[in-house]
């Protein structure tokens, strides 16, 4: 069966009025409340931290979404944490909500074509995140205005405006499985709990795994074969790799810490003759994380198909 | 003839007596001498007594000229008498001063002792303008040296005084274009531009000759020159240069960092300028680069460059294809004949491909074609 009209009609109206839903909703201003929170505790200790500590740097905003002090963690420890959960309350109940209260007919009753429908509920989740970032750059930059004196230079916007494609693209990956779970299961609760799961599961269990794995599948790995064991290490990155935490977390690294040169393990070889501790110039940070950017941008738009496929086979009018 | 033979010795006798000299001895070395107009004198007399018993003899200048003041002085003393045992001898010092306008001439003085019943008495003269003309010498120890443009020419040099006055002595000299030349007295520190020099004495002087680092080979003439008023002496130095090759590296711009591809040659101009005074031969270029990277040089060796004159040389830089992103110091140097030696430290800044960038690009490609097949496939009313 080919399929008639262009899939965009109706995307915006549903856009807008999924965004209002969820910048008026309860919902999304709990999380708000909860990661300005905790982002301005965050902030506060680290301009803290900074005043006393650092003289000098020519990355002191980086600095300042980095530095950590006990008990807080970073801004950033912070936003990779309320991140997902926030991306997966937009998105868990974004679909099968809507069959729990029976206004799916009904919107689709309307000139509006269901790629429409998930595309819009979709780009909706991900224009609020991107609001809600948006709007935390700028206390940050505006705190560190009013905390350290210093406006902020052009590479260290550059690199911010990276981190935040980057946390984004992360958004995405949990929006996408959301919407996913959304559509694959019928309770919003089985849903919520499915996607919590998940992410419970790289978040706290997968580090672990990650080893165990790459043991299990090297058993060669010799303890005094320096070789084998640089083999295992690898292999265990990569298999870590597969994660999105992973993936974000590397980003970060290398974004917002310009010394950092390697993602991976490096022979020491490989450093003879090198300048320890310059900054790398942004377009090769970018360049290094390229690939993990992209990972999580293309891991977006698999979940996103495949919850579009999963939703365009349903079903709805029950 | 006994008695003429008696006579005879009687004569000796006496002829003996008289030879066996009593009385009062007033004397100087010299006793007429010959000054310049204007110069005061210092004559050392010698008082002696023979043969008389001891006792005092008074002295007196009774004849001087007029304007002219004398003083007799004893023991850093004005002195009028001269207290003398038996064949005893007392030094004086006449010293003579003469009016501030004296005419050219002869002035004749007189000092006299007298007392012991003796009288002795010491005419002096003194011929003014008819002293010894003002003279001054130079001389050196070594005065041809020979050495590279960057060592120091010291030459041992005296100067003498000789002429019968002190002489303030002026040192002038006479050299090529941008030498320089200083005096300094022999074992001081200090430098000097003149110097008093005594009467008939000498001193010893290092001059030392620097001159520009960049001067030709050659031989090079410094003509020294020590004036005291109408007096004056000259020396030829000779300074025999020889040439040294100096040469200098960097790059076109002067830039020493840049970046650099990894896993690809990157061309790097290099300058190479022989700074020196002679010509730099053999000169071959060399890396010292982090290991797995390449270096190469084009032309890699330069027979000879000319003092003043620049040469371009290529260096291809090729970091290893598994270099981190980042800076890295690579020290290119050049070497050469008669120990001629340079190196540069060149930051480079390794970028990686952006190859891999692009097949990222084309995995979300691959996703957004993933979609739109779904689309397509999957779209339904």
């Amino acid at each position: 069966m080919r399929r008639e009209g262009s899939p965009w009609t109706g995307l915006w109206a549903v856009f807008f009025k999924e965004m209002a839903d969820h910048l008026t909703g309860l919902r999304m201003r709990i999380l708000e409340v909860l990661i300005l929170l905790s982002a301005l505790g965050a902030l506060y200790t680290g301009s803290q931290a900074l005043r006393q500590t650092v003289g000098e740097d020519p990355f002191l905003y980086l600095k300042l979404l980095t530095t950590a002090q006990d008990p807080l963690p970073s801004f950033v420890g912070f936003l990779s944490f309320f991140i997902p959960l926030a991306a997966i309350a937009l998105a868990f109940d974004a679909v099968n909500g809507e069959y729990a209260r029976g206004t799916l007919s009904r919107v689709l009753s309307q000139p509006i074509y269901r790629d429409a429908l998930l595309f819009g509920k979709f780009l909706a989740g991900l224009g609020t995140l991107a609001l809600l970032l948006f709007a935390l750059f700028l206390m940050v930059v505006g705190l560190g205005l009013l905390r350290l004196g210093v406006p902020p230079g052009s590479e260290e916007v550059g690199r911010a405006f990276f981190f935040l494609l980057a946390t984004l693209g992360y958004a995405g990956v949990w929006l996408a499985l959301g919407l996913l779970f959304s559509v694959l299961f019928r309770q919003p609760a089985t849903a919520a709990l499915a996607a919590l799961g998940v992410w419970l599961f790289f978040a706290v269990f997968y580090p672990i795994l990650t080893d165990l794995a790459a043991t299990a599948l090297l058993l060669r790995a010799d303890p005094f074969d320096p070789e084998s064991q640089l083999r295992q290490a690898q292999l265990a990155l990569w298999i870590s790799r597969l994660s999105p935490n992973t993936l974000y977390a590397e980003a970060l690294t290398a974004l917002l810490n310009p010394a950092v040169r390697s993602l991976g393990p490096i022979l020491i070889t490989q450093l003879e003759g090198a300048v320890l501790g310059t900054p790398l110039p942004l377009s090769q940070s970018v360049l290094l994380v390229w690939p993990q950017i992209t990972g999580l941008l293309a891991l977006t738009l698999l979940l996103f198909t495949g919850a579009y496929v999963a939703f365009q086979r349903q079903e709805v009018r029950a | 003839m006994m008695r003429n033979l008696l006579a005879l010795l009687a004569v000796l006798w006496s002829l003996a007596l008289a030879q066996q000299y009593r009385g009062l001895a007033l004397g100087t070395a010299y006793p007429e001498i010959g000054v310049q107009p204007g110069e005061s004198v210092s004559l050392t007399l010698t008082l002696k007594s023979y043969g008389l018993p001891p006792g005092v003899v008074r002295l007196s200048v009774p004849e001087v000229p007029a304007g002219w003041q004398a003083v007799l002085t004893g023991g850093g003393r004005l002195v009028r008498a001269v207290y003398l045992n038996p064949d005893q001898e007392a030094s004086l010092t006449l010293r003579l001063q003469p009016p501030k306008e004296v005419k050219e001439g002869t002035y004749r003085f007189l000092v006299r002792a007298e007392g012991l019943g003796q009288t002795a008495s010491l005419p002096i003269t003194l011929m003014v303008g008819q002293g010894l003309p003002k003279r001054l010498s130079l001389e050196a120890e070594l005065p041809v040296l020979k050495g590279p443009p960057t060592s120091s020419f010291r030459y041992r040099v005296t100067l003498r005084n000789e002429s019968d006055q002190d002489l303030l002595v002026s040192l002038e000299y006479q050299a090529p274009q941008g030498f320089q030349v200083t005096f300094t007295p022999a074992f001081s520190s200090q430098q000097v531009t003149s110097l008093p020099v005594k009467a008939g004495e000498s001193r010893d002087l290092d001059v030392e000759v620097s001159l520009p680092k960049d001067t030709p080979a050659g031989a090079y003439g410094v003509t020294l020159r020590a004036v005291a008023g109408d007096a004056r002496a000259d020396l030829a130095l000779t300074l025999e240069v020889t040439g040294r090759p100096e040469v200098r590296l960097s790059t076109k711009e002067g830039r020493l960092s840049g970046s650099v591809t990894a896993g690809r040659e990157n061309a790097v101009k290099l300058v190479v300028k022989n700074e020196g005074s002679a010509p730099a031969k053999n000169l071959s270029f060399s890396a010292f680069e982090p290991s797995g990277w390449e270096v190469k040089f084009e032309p890699e060796k330069l027979e000879v460059l000319e003092p003043g004159q620049e040469a371009e040389v290529t260096a291809r830089i090729k970091p290893s294809p598994k270099a981190v992103a980042g800076d890295y110091m690579v020290t290119l140097r050049v070497s050469g004949d008669e120990g001629v030696s340079e190196s540069l430290d060149y930051r480079a800044t390794v970028v990686t491909s952006t190859l891999w960038g692009l097949v990222g690009v084309a995995l979300v490609a691959v996703a957004v074609l993933v979609l739109g097949f779904a689309v397509n496939r999957f779209g339904r009313r």
